[in-house]
Parts: C-alpha cells; structure tokens; sequence
C-alpha cells in the first residue's frame, strides 16, 4: 500500500470512529477538504500519524470538540455577496410580504453574521416582526458566538459597504452598537432567531419554511450529502418558496432540479414551483 | 537594710570600700602599733647598746690610758717619753667626746649620777695623772732627748714619788672610773630587759588587736557585699527579662523596678526606650501594614488580568484591606475622546438607576477628582447617598474617598470607596501609595490588553484568511471537479467525434463501391420485398383478423361474464339454487372461451408482430416462489411431488420481461401437471450445459439461462415432439378431450419464447415423462426486432378495420339521465359503442349515486361532454366514427373539457399511451366486477379535481372584478358574494369547491363569517383568505382552524393567488394515500384506549400539527394546540387534565427541552407522558431530550403508526 493510500484509509476511519462514538457523519463531506482538515488538525496537535489520534479522540470529548471546531469552515460575513441580498430584496421580499408569517431557515449559518444580515433586510422591509428565523449549525460553538451577536469592529466598514451595495437605505450603524472594538447586533435583531443545532448530514425537516438559505455550506459535502440536503430543503419548503444557495453552489446535479428555477439570471436563488409538476407526476 | 536597698550600687560600693579601709586603716595602725612597738625596742636596744658600746669605749680608753701612765712610769728617753704622751693624750680626748657622747644620750637617773660620779673620777684621774706627767716632764726639761734619763739626778727620787703616787692615789682613781663604768653598763642592760618586756606585751595585744579587727572586717564585708550582690542581681536579672522581652518585640509590658538605684534608673531608661521604640515600632508598623497592604495588592493585581478582572480584584482588596463597606473603581475609557469614567468594578455596589457608570471629566465627585487630579473626602454624607447594603439591612457609609490614579500626570481611574469610620492616617497613606500602583497596574493591563488584542487580532486574521483559502481551495475543487466532469463529457464527444470522423472518411471511400453494389441489392432487394410485403399482407391479415375476431368475440363475452357474475351473486336473493349454479355454470364458460380467445388473440398478436416487451429486472427468487407459490395448491391436490432447485451459479437477477416470462413458465407448469398422475414435477433454474445447441442464432450459453420443467407424466412420442407446438395440436387426437385445454398453451410459449430471445428445447420419453426447458438470456438487451403495436403499418390500416364495424343498433342512446341532471350529483358521460356494456356501466353509476351519459360514438361522447361536462367520463377505444384515441386527444386539447377526469375501459392491452395522454384509469375488457368498482372508486376521488365553483368573497367591486379576471376562466366558475350574509346563504343553497374570502366585510367579519359557517351545517370549502389586514400570530392561528391559506394583499399578493387557488382547486380531498386512509379507519374501530383523551400538541410546524391534528382526532381524541413552550406552559396552567403532550423541539420563544423542564418542575405534570419530537437524528439529542424530562422520543418527520403505538404505550393506565 502506498503512503497516501494509507494515509487515506486512516482518514476513512477517523471519519467512522466520529460517527460511532458521537454520531456527527463528516464521511459524506468532500474529501479532499477533510483531508485537509484532518491532516492540518493532525499537525497542529502534534500526532505523527492520523490513526494515533483515534484512541484520544474516542476517550476525550474535547479533543473531539476541537477536531469539530476545525471542520466547520466558517468564512462569512455580513450581507456577503450583496448582489444576492439585493435579488432577495427584490424578488423575494415582495412575495413574503403576501404570508401573514414567514419562517426562514438558515442552515449552516456558522457566526450568523449572514443571519443577523437577513434579519435587517426583513426588518427594513417591515416584515421582521412577523418572521421566525431558524439559524441552525452543527458547531455549538460557533452557534454560541451567533447567538451572542458580537463581532468584531475591524470588519465592519466592509460590511457596511455590502450592506449599501446590497440595497440598504438606512444607516448600517443604527443595527449595532460599538464597544470594546466589537460591535455587538441590536437586541431587536435577536427577537425572532431560533438558534439551534441541527446537522444537515444526519438530522431532518423539523418545520414548513417559505425561505431557507444554505449558503458556502454544500461545497463541503460530496454528491450524496449535497442530495440528501437539497431533498431536505425540498422537503421543509412550502410550493413556492425560495431556496438560496452560494454563488459556487447548484442545483444543475440534483435530481429535484425540475421543481426549481431561479428567480433571475445568474442569481443563485430558486424559487419552488407549484404544484402543476406535481399534479402531471400523480395523474402518471 | 532598707537602707542599703535605698543606697545606690555606687554608694553601696562605696560603703563596701569605705568598710574595707576602715578596717584596712584599723590594721595599719596595728601593724604600725607593732612596728612602733617594734622599733621603740629597737631604738631601745640601740641606744642601750649604744650605750654600752661607749661605756666599753669609755672604759677601753680609759684603760688605754693608765696602760701609758703606767708605760710612762718605765721610758727612759724623752722621746718615748713624748709619744707616750701623745698616745695618752688622744685617749683622754676620745674618752671625753665619748663621755659626752654618753651624756648625750638619754640616760637613767641612776646612770646620769654614775657618768657624773663618773666625770669627777675621770677627773680625778687627770690630774693624779697631771702630776705624775709634770713630775717626770720636770725631770726631762733640761735633758736632750736621747738624754737618759736615768742617769739624771733626781730621776730615782722623783721616780721613786711618782710610782708611789701611780701606785696608791691613780690606781684608786682608775679602779673607781672603771667600776663606774660597769654599774653603768648594768644599769643599761636592766633598762634594756625591762624595756623588752613591756615591748612584748604590747606586740602581743596588738596582734590580737588585728586578729579580731580582721575577723570583724571579714564578716561585715561578706554580709555587705552578699546583701548588695543581691540587691544587684534581682534588678539586672528583672532587666535581663525585660529587655529580653523588648528583643522579642514585647514594647507593651513596661519594666515594673522601683527602686532608686541604678538599676531602677536603668529600668527607667529602659522604660524611656521602650517607651520611644514603641512609637518606633508603631511607626514602623504602620509602615509595614501599608507595605503589606501594597505587596498583597501588588500580589492580587499580578499576572496578566483583563481590566474588568483587574478593577475588581482591586477594589476588592483595597476595600477588604480597609475595612471599606462599599468601593467603586472607574476607569478612563480609552475609546472616548474626552476624559470619560467609566464603572469598570464595584465592591458591594449595588447599581442604582438614577447613578450613572459613566463620568465625564468634572461630572460628579468622580469627574472633578479626575479633573483637579487630588483626592476628594467627604465626611458626612448626604442621606440620599448610596448606602451599603447586606441582607440584613442598609446603612450610610460614614466616610467617602474619592482618590483618582494617574500614570505620568494622566488621570487612568479614579477609586472611590465608602467607610463606616474615617480613614486613618496610615489608611490615607496606603491608599495614596496603592493608587500609584494601580495607575502603573491599570496602564500595564490596558497596554497588556492592546497587545493581546493586536495579537488576536492578527490570529484572528491569519486563522480567517486560512478559513477562507479552505473555502477557496474547497470552491475550487468544487469547480474542479464539476469542470472535470465537463471536460470528460467534452472528450469522450471529441472521442467519438474522431471516431466518426475516421469512420466517415472510411465509409466515404466504401460508399462508391457500395453503391454499386447497393443498387443492384436495391433492386434485387425490392423483388424479395414485394414479394415478402405481399407475404406479410397475407399473414397480418390473417393474424389481425384473428386479433380484431377476439376482440369482436370478447366484446359481447364482456356483458356476459359481469352480467353472470352479477347473477351468480344473487344478491337479490331471487334465483334458485339450481338457476345460481346455471349463472356460474354461464359464468365459468365464460371465462374459459375468454382464456381460449386471449390465448388466440395472444397468438395472433404476437405473430403480427404486436406484442410489446417490457424489460426489467427479475430477482430469480421471485421466479422461483411465484412457480411454487401459484401451483402448490394444484400440485398438493393431485398429490405430485414437487421441488425446485437452484443453481447457485445463476445469477441473482435476470433482465426480461416478467409477465411474458410468466406467461411462458405458467404454460409450461400447467401442461406438466396436467399431463402428470403420480410421481413429480421437478424445476430446475440452472445455467445451460455448454454444450447446447441453440436454433436460435444469438443465444449464447454463457449469457443465458435454463428454467427445466421436469415431469413424470405421459411423455411424447418422438415423432409428435415437433408437432405438439403448433397451434391447436395435442400428441395424441384424443387427449384434448381427456386433459382439456386449447392446445395452445405451447405455440404461445413457443413464439413467447422467441419473442424474449430464447427457445424451447424438449427432451421426453413416451411414458416416462418430459422435460421442458426454456432457454432464455440472462440480459434482455432490447426487444427482438417486431413491429410495435404503436407504429401505424403502412401495410395492416388498422383503423381502417373499423370502418367495416357497423354502427351500434341501438345509435340513438340508451335512456340516460341527461334530462334529469342534477347539480348536486356528479356525472359520468359513458362513451362505450357496446350498449349491453354501456348499460350496465349506467346502471353502476346509477346505483353508486352518480347520473349517467351515454353515447355510442366517439362524436356523440364529445358533444355530450362538451355540453354537460360531466364530471367524469369512462371511454371506449374501440368506436365507430373516430376511435377513443381522437376522442381523448380532442377531450385534453379543448380547454372547457380538459379538467375532466377520463377512465379507459377496452379491449386492448393497458399501455403507457394512455396515460401520457391524460387517462386517469385504464381497464382492459372483459371487465371483472372487482375492477369495475375500483374504477368508480377512483373516479370519484379525481371529482374533487375537478374544478368547479368558486366564491369570491370581497365587497371591493373592483378588486372582485380582478380576482375573477384573474383566475376565471374555462376550468373555474367565479362566484361573487360582497357580504356576510350572502355567504351563508350562498354556502347553504350551493356547494363551493373554494372560497377566496376578505377579511373585511361590510356586515362582519371574516373571523366571525366563518365561525358563524362552522355553527350552520353549510359544507365549507377551502377558505384562502385574501387580506389587505396585517395579522397577528393569534389571529393567523385562528384563522388556520378554517382557512387553508392567507395570503397579505401587496404587489406580488395577485401572483401567489393564482398559485394558491389553483393549488387547492386541484388538490385531492385527502393527500393521505388509499391505504395508508384505510390503515387508520382500521384502526379507528380497535382503539378504545384513545377516546377522549386530551393531547397537547406543541409544535410551530403548521403543517406538522395539522396533519397530527387531523390523524388524532379522527382517532377520537381532544386535541389542543400551542405554537411554542410558552404557549403550552399556559395552557397547562389552565387546561390541568392534559393526558398526554406532544412536544416539539427546535420551536422559537421556548423551545421543547425548556419546556419539557418547566412542565416537570410543576409536581401535578411529574408523571405526565411527554413525547418529544425532533428533527434530530442523534443519539445525544434523545439523551438530551430524556434528561430534560421527556418520557419519550420520537424523530420527524412522525410514522403514524410508530406514534400510535406509543401513544398505546404511555396511554396506558
């Protein structure tokens, strides 16, 4: 066996203890990535081979927890990609404001920088106070730093330039308040987000959604996981509404595509169909 | 000896000093008393021995002289004569300077007398002498000295005279002087021993004298010097103790000597030292206490603390170490421009609203102790100041220090503590010094804190960037990996691109040659075709009138089988026995010309070449326990022994067409039993030998396999075995009547056989049995090249055939119901040319409650649907006039008839056709009863696809005008009511299939309309409220209960609508599927345990709590719902017979772990079944949801049953 074989039959069971012993399923996350992410946690921690770390990990919960800190990618920052933000603004919004009650459900929303994001665009929309959002996330950790809202204050002046590419009118500053060189997001903001964990590779549908975004989060997985999760969006969508993906994401591989198109050209926001589609599959 | 003790040492000393001289001086005069006495006798012994000596002198001299005198008396010459004199003279002067001497001497009375006795004798002497010397000088004055004197004259005479004399007066004179001379010297030594005497005696008492004195000083001096030793020591060692005292650090106990002397005046001074190292100490102790008070702060504010760490510890400290009931320290925040204080740490402070954190410079005490950077004290403190409080109660702090610390002039804080007793000095002091440090400390953290942060804050930088090269890297392999795919697919096209293109350039060079040789092929080919067209002809018509007499044959045998098995039921009861058996008899009859006319038209088909393949995938298990399953039963009744073996080299499935394959074995099977009376039948699926020869070219034995049907049965003669597959042949003429059957069975399987690309091979000895087997390809590729039943032969006009079919007798019509229609009931337009059929097809509807149409022909169907739309419509293929095919094609193309569910009941084979021309059903002729009820069941549940009314509820005459423009068209009837009350009366008098309703009616509201319809027994149809009304989440709840959707009026409100309505005009009554419908209504009835139970169902998911909702209550529950936790804790509060409670987790507000923990802190719901449902899959989750309280677990989306089952479970009492 060559070394890189067996490098990566170490990595396939790394992978399997993980899910054994705590149940989270990374096999189905694009490979090349985890083993990046091994191999660099490997080298960090100082083992000499990824197999060594097998024992440890199995017996100590915290080495797991921050071999799981180290897996979850967690670039974001507010209204990133504000092209998108805008087509949601303008494609999107209009159509909510028709439900008496929207949810939303953000699926790997890391830092929840895109959260809190969102949640401006519907506040400035009028549509906030009658919204729920769900930012779920499997890293606990991150999901904390979500939930507490605060960011740093270098960053801030990029974001404040999205926000106004993204279509914002107000003043980006009025959203948070800025102390200690954090900013921390306005309190308001926080009322109608549900943080919770939720893992797209093992958990299901847990509500009727008229927006779910997943973001950046899909190029982690391989074919099979990015399946199961666009079923599961299928699944918590309500005929007619909108799922928003990253800009590198597609449902061009997905067998569900049919039931889907984008809102606008090259935008990365579908929109599910009603059910003609569904009506011409029962009559078959 | 109070005395003594009263006495300085110095004194005592002295006294000790003076006792020893004076005794000392005592015996110093004794000794000198003894000296004295001693040299008194010596002087004594001296002078008497003097004495002596000049008696002795005395006398000796004396002597001396009346030696000469006597000596004179004999010279004879002058000059003897004159030295004699001489001699004499110097005696007598010697004796009287020692007589003087003598006289000189201290004499006794006695021996005075005596020298004066003495005088006058020695005078006495003299001149006795005298007289003798002047006598003989006399004679010698004329005389020469040499002169003898003798010879002179005189000389005798006066010689004569002076011996005489000599001899009589000076020999007295001397006698007397010397016995003077020796009483005297007597008398001397008297003195001398009486002197030494007397001399002894006062020796004697004198060294007594001294011995006692001696003794006396000895003892007075020991008793002196002990009383004074003592009085000594006592007090040095008393000062020993204290000052040892002192070096242990003892300054308090002060030397307690009160005596005088030095020793008490060394305790005084002792006392004065430690009096000022007292002061000392204390001095120096505070200075310690304030150095102890820095170095513990110093210690508390060590190692690297974060302000808000270092401002609490410090104020901690400071206000422990004080004493200081109440402490604040605020610091300069750095972020602002102007000099700002801000709480950064508090010690007992408890925040008051009306107390800011924040101080600008001068703001308060705090502000101006920054601004003039000095200290503030305040001594009396207003009342309304803030007061230190404990559990107990409040009180003021008595004394307020306000002390700011700067750091190179700047001001970094400012510390405020509160007191119940003023501050000290040395308190004052250490905090003046501790603020110095906690500037210093304060500066060290803030700078500490910038470096960390610039630190983190480059690791926050390198650990995003390496973030976001992992989501680049992971984009890119993304992107990779599809552009991988791409580029495969673009080279496997280049591949073939080059493929073809080589190929093109290949065939370009054959072609000519070819199409040469094809040219003459051509025309020799189209002799051979004319021929073989005319060949074909001549078959097809053969087989298609075979195929189209079955279906004319099967068409009246259609009425007879339902209508006999109608009559064999007897369900009114009306036939004798005898008459039911006929009807069976009838029946039976039937069916068994249907099975020859099937097996003929199955023949017929597959030799025109109509057959259709249909290939899948066929697990040979499957093969296997249908053949046992479907003849067991016939094998056990003859009582065959039967077995099927398997080769384990087959492989596990085979691609083919199940249902010809079936076909094939059944035939097989039955003729094997059939012609079997004992023994066995033996199957065997096994691999060909390879050594098989096929007839058919393209078998292969590698890529094929055998099914062998083995019997024990009569066998075949060798010479009937080719014969027996040809139509209508049994091996012996008579046996068609003794084993029955068509003696079809085996040219079906035959040509079946070759239809799946196989053969039949026969092995049989006559008598001893036979063994069938079927040879077929593992992997069906595609079907044998036969012209499908869909591709219209140029040569075989199949409509055509029909244009000989007569039209119907009975063209007209049956009596149907198109006079008596009535709104309330469905229609069905039957299009069936068979009109025994088409009436009892009419009768079906009649008695299921539908009213019927009929038509005969295709033409006559589509005016009817045209003009009544009937609900539904049940359509033959077959049909005088256009066929059904045109008629479904016309029915799907006009929009007024599109909507109408059509149902396919005909001869012909079932195909895929059919349904992607929109039939909802297909039924092939004969019908079964069976089958037909299942029909009419399916077409009534597509009614409720139909679209039919719907109500427009808006009093808005333009916005009504809208809608109806929007959604009104062919497919939907736009009804409009403007209020209220017209609703209800409209929904009583006319059924609706949907009903768009306004909130905001003129006469009530949406809300109370539709509880008003909920009391009446109106059937409400799905309600999409259409609302310009903001609602809140209570009223969008309520709303739920009746409406299907809402929808907010706005700019894109129109568009959804569409969407909505036209989703609910469609949609099926029930989504649930049949079965599934029919699993619960079963269990209805068995579930007692159910009724009445009261279930809180908690979940935000709309859709999941009405389909629970609606599943549970037809179950017979109570049900009652909430959104989130908070929800359900309330309804828990009021609702207290809960049985049972259904709760989500992941809800916003609360979410179900916090509720779940919130219902069990409550001891009346510690036993209460919670069941928690989640989305989540793992195991920590169900754990998590346990430990919260739950009783239970179950994951989303919910199984019905498994829900049932537990809620059987915890329902249980």
């Amino acid at each position: 066996m060559r070394e890189n074989e067996i490098e990566s039959l170490e990595i396939t069971l790394i992978l399997d203890a993980i899910y054994s012993r705590y149940g989270y399923d990374f096999r189905d996350y694009a490979r090349a990535s985890m083993e990046r992410r091994v191999k660099h946690y490997q080298k960090k921690s100082g083992y000499k081979s990824i197999s060594e770390m097998i024992p440890r990990l199995l017996h100590d919960e915290t080495f797991f927890q921050s071999l799981i800190h180290e897996f979850s990618i967690t670039v974001t920052e507010m209204f990133r990609d504000p092209g998108e933000y805008r087509v949601i603004k303008e494609k999107v919004i209009p159509i909510l404001k028709t439900y008496p009650y929207i949810k939303v459900w953000h699926a790997g929303c890391a830092t929840g920088e895109e959260v809190y994001s969102l949640a401006i665009l519907l506040e400035e929309a009028g549509l906030y106070k009658k919204t729920t959002i769900f930012a779920t996330d499997f890293n606990d950790e991150v999901l904390e730093t979500a939930r507490q809202g605060i960011y740093k204050l270098d960053n801030i002046q990029q974001c404040t330039k999205n926000y106004q590419q993204s279509g914002g009118s107000e003043s980006f500053s009025q959203y948070y308040h800025a102390k200690y060189e954090s900013i921390v997001m306005d309190k308001s903001l926080k009322k109608n987000i549900t943080f919770a964990n939720h893992n797209l590779a093992s958990d299901f549908t847990f509500s009727e959604m008229n927006l779910i975004l997943c973001r950046n989060v899909m190029i982690y997985f391989n074919a099979n996981l990015q399946n199961r999760a666009l079923n599961l969006f299928d699944d918590s969508l309500l005929q007619g509404g909108f799922l928003c993906l990253g800009n590198k994401e597609s449902l061009m591989f997905w067998d569900g595509n049919k039931k889907y198109h984008a809102v606008e050209g090259n935008s990365k926001i579908y929109r599910k169909l009603y059910l003609q589609e569904e009506l011409s599959k029962l009559s078959r | 000896m109070n005395l003594l003790k009263n006495m300085s040492i110095k004194s005592k000393m002295l006294f000790v000093v003076l006792v020893v001289i004076f005794f000392d001086i005592i015996s110093v005069f004794d000794m000198y008393f003894i000296e004295h006495i001693n040299s008194n006798l010596n002087e004594i012994v001296d002078s008497e021995s003097q004495k002596i000596i000049l008696v002795y002198q005395v006398k000796g001299h004396l002597a001396e002289v009346n030696r000469i005198e006597k000596n004179l008396l004999i010279v004879t010459t002058k000059a003897e004569m004159g030295s004699l004199n001489a001699i004499s003279l110097r005696n007598e002067t010697e004796l009287g300077q020692k007589l003087s001497q003598l006289r000189n001497m201290k004499l006794q009375e006695s021996n005075q007398i005596l020298i004066n006795e003495f005088e006058i004798a020695w005078k006495t002497y003299i001149e006795l002498l005298n007289q003798i010397d002047k006598l003989i000088k006399g004679l010698t004055s004329g005389a020469t000295d040499d002169y003898n004197l003798t010879s002179l004259p005189d000389y005798n005479k006066i010689y004569s005279e002076a011996v005489s004399l000599s001899k009589n007066e000076v020999g007295t004179a001397y006698g007397k002087t010397s016995l003077l001379m020796d009483e005297v010297v007597t008398n001397v030594v008297e003195e001398l021993s009486k002197r030494k005497l007397e001399s002894d005696r006062n020796s004697h008492r004198a060294i007594l004298i001294a011995i006692f004195l001696s003794a006396l000083s000895i003892l007075i001096g020991l008793y002196v010097g002990i009383s004074i030793t003592r009085s000594i020591a006592t007090g040095l060692i008393t000062m020993v103790n204290a000052t040892d005292n002192i070096a242990k650090g003892d300054l308090e106990t002060l030397i307690e000597i009160k005596s005088n002397d030095e020793i008490g005046k060394l305790a005084e001074a002792t006392q004065r030292m430690q009096i000022s190292l007292q002061a000392a100490s204390k001095q120096a102790s505070s200075q310690d206490w304030i150095k102890t008070g820095l170095m513990k702060l110093n210690e508390v504010i060590q190692g690297e603390l974060e302000l808000t760490e270092i401002s609490n510890k410090i104020i901690t400290e400071i206000a422990n170490y004080l004493e200081a009931k109440i402490g604040a320290i605020y610091l300069t925040d750095t972020q602002e421009n102007s000099l700002t204080l801000k709480l950064t740490g508090s010690y007992a402070y408890q925040q008051r609203k009306n107390l800011s954190n924040r101080f600008r410079s001068g703001e308060g005490l705090v502000g101006q102790a920054a601004l003039e950077k000095t200290a503030i004290v305040i001594k009396n403190v207003p009342e309304d100041y803030i007061k230190i409080t404990s559990g107990l109660g409040e009180s003021l702090p008595q004394y307020i220090c306000v002390i700011p610390f700067l750091f190179e002039n700047r001001v970094e804080g400012v510390l405020e503590i509160g007191t119940l007793h003023e501050l000290n000095t040395r308190q004052l002091e250490y905090l003046d010094q501790a603020v110095g440090i906690i500037a210093i400390n304060i500066e060290t953290a803030r700078n500490r804190d910038e470096l960390a942060s610039a630190l983190e804050k480059a690791q926050m930088l390198t650990e995003e960037l390496q973030s976001q090269q992992e989501e680049l890297k992971t984009t890119n392999e993304e992107l990779e990996e599809q552009t991988v795919l791409l580029q495969q697919s673009e080279e496997r096209l280049k591949a073939q691109q080059e493929e073809l293109e080589v190929s093109n350039e290949e065939l370009e060079e054959k072609n000519e040659s070819l199409q040469r040789q094809k040219r003459e092929i051509e025309e020799a080919r189209k002799e051979v075709e004319q021929k073989a067209e005319q060949l074909t002809i001549a078959s097809k018509y053969k087989s298609e009138f075979l195929a189209n007499m079955s279906h004319e044959l099967r068409t009246p045998l259609n009425s007879l089988l339902i209508l006999s098995s109608m009559l064999a039921d007897n369900k009114e009861g009306n036939l004798t026995d005898s008459q039911q058996e006929s009807a069976e008899v009838i029946n039976k009859s039937g069916k068994d010309l249907l099975q020859l006319i099937n097996e003929i038209l199955d023949l017929s088909k597959i030799e025109a070449g109509r057959m259709d393949i249909n290939i899948e995938k066929i697990p040979i298990q499957e093969i296997a326990d249908s053949i046992r399953n479907n003849f067991k039963h016939m094998l056990d009744e003859k009582g065959l022994a039967f077995e099927i073996k398997i080769d384990s080299r087959v492989p596990e499935y085979i691609m083919n067409d199940n249902q010809r394959l079936h076909q094939i074995i059944k035939n097989l099977m039955s003729n094997a039993i059939k012609f079997t009376k004992q023994g066995g039948i033996t199957v065997e699926i096994k691999l060909p030998a390879e050594n098989t020869k096929f007839t058919k070219s393209g078998l292969q034995a590698a890529k094929s396999f055998a099914i062998s049907i083995t019997d024990s049965g009569i066998g075949i003669p060798v010479e009937k075995q080719l014969i027996i597959f040809e139509a209508f042949q049994q091996a012996e003429g008579g046996t068609s009547r003794e084993y029955g059957g068509t003696g079809l069975g085996l040219s079906i399987s035959r040509e079946l056989s070759m239809l799946l690309g196989g053969e039949i091979h026969l092995v049989s000895t006559k008598g001893k049995g036979s063994t069938f087997t079927l040879y077929l390809p593992i992997h069906l590729e595609s079907p044998p090249t036969m012209i499908s039943s869909k591709s219209k032969s140029s040569v075989t006009p199949y409509n055509d055939f029909h244009k000989y079919k007569p039209l119907p007798r009975s063209e007209i019509t049956l009596a149907d119901d198109r006079d008596k229609l009535d709104e309330d009931k469905q229609s069905i337009l039957i299009i069936e040319d068979d009109t025994k059929f088409a009436k009892l097809l009419l009768d079906q509807c009649r008695e299921k409650g539908f009213s019927g149409l009929t038509a005969v022909t295709g033409e006559a169907g589509l005016e009817l649907a045209a003009k009544y739309q009937p609900s539904a419509i049940i359509l033959d293929l077959h049909l005088p006039g256009i066929d059904g095919w045109a008629v479904l094609d016309t029915l799907k193309n006009d929009a007024a008839t599109r909507h109408i569910p059509v149902h396919i009941m005909s001869v012909e084979d079932s195909t895929i056709e059919a349904f992607r021309k929109g039939a909802i059903g297909y039924l092939t002729k004969p019908v079964k009863k069976e089958e037909l009820d299942e029909a009419f069941l399916r077409l009534e549940g597509m009614f409720s696809r139909r679209i039919k009314d719907l109500l427009i509820v808006e009093d808005n005459k333009n916005l009504r005008d809208s809608i109806v423009k929007l959604i009104g068209n062919g497919d939907v009837h736009c009804h409009e009511a403007e209020t209220g009350s017209e609703v209800i009366s409209e929904l009583q008098s006319h059924r609706y299939d949907c009903m768009i309703l306004d909130l905001g009616l003129p006469d009530m509201t949406g809300f109370e309309l539709l509880k008003t319809l909920e009391q009446t027994n109106a059937v409400i149809p799905p309600v999409i409220v259409y609302t310009g009304k903001e609602l809140s989440r209570e009223e969008e709840l309520e709303l739920h209960n009746y409406a299907e959707s809402i929808i907010i009026k706005g700019v894109k409100s129109q568009e959804r609508l569409l969407d909505e309505t036209s989703l609910f005009l469609h949609r099926m009554v029930d989504k649930l599927p049949e079965q599934k419908r029919k699993m619960i209504a079963n269990l209805h009835d068995t579930e007692v345990i159910f009724k009445d139970k009261k279930i809180l169902i908690v979940d935000d998911d709309m859709r999941n709590v009405f389909a629970l909702s609606k599943i549970l209550s037809d179950k017979g529950f109570n049900l009652l719902k909430a959104e989130n936790g908070l929800k359900a804790l309330a309804i828990l509060k009021t609702e207290t017979d809960v049985d049972l409670v259904l709760m989500d987790i992941m809800m916003p507000e609360m979410d179900g772990y916090e509720a779940i923990r919130r219902i069990r802190a409550q001891e009346r719901y510690s036993k209460l079944p919670i069941i928690a449902l989640t989305a989540k899959a793992m195991k920590k989750d169900y754990e998590d949801s346990i430990a919260a309280g739950a009783s239970d677990y179950m994951s989303k989306p919910v199984d019905i049953t498994r829900l049932f089952s537990m809620l059987r479970v915890w329902l249980y009492r």
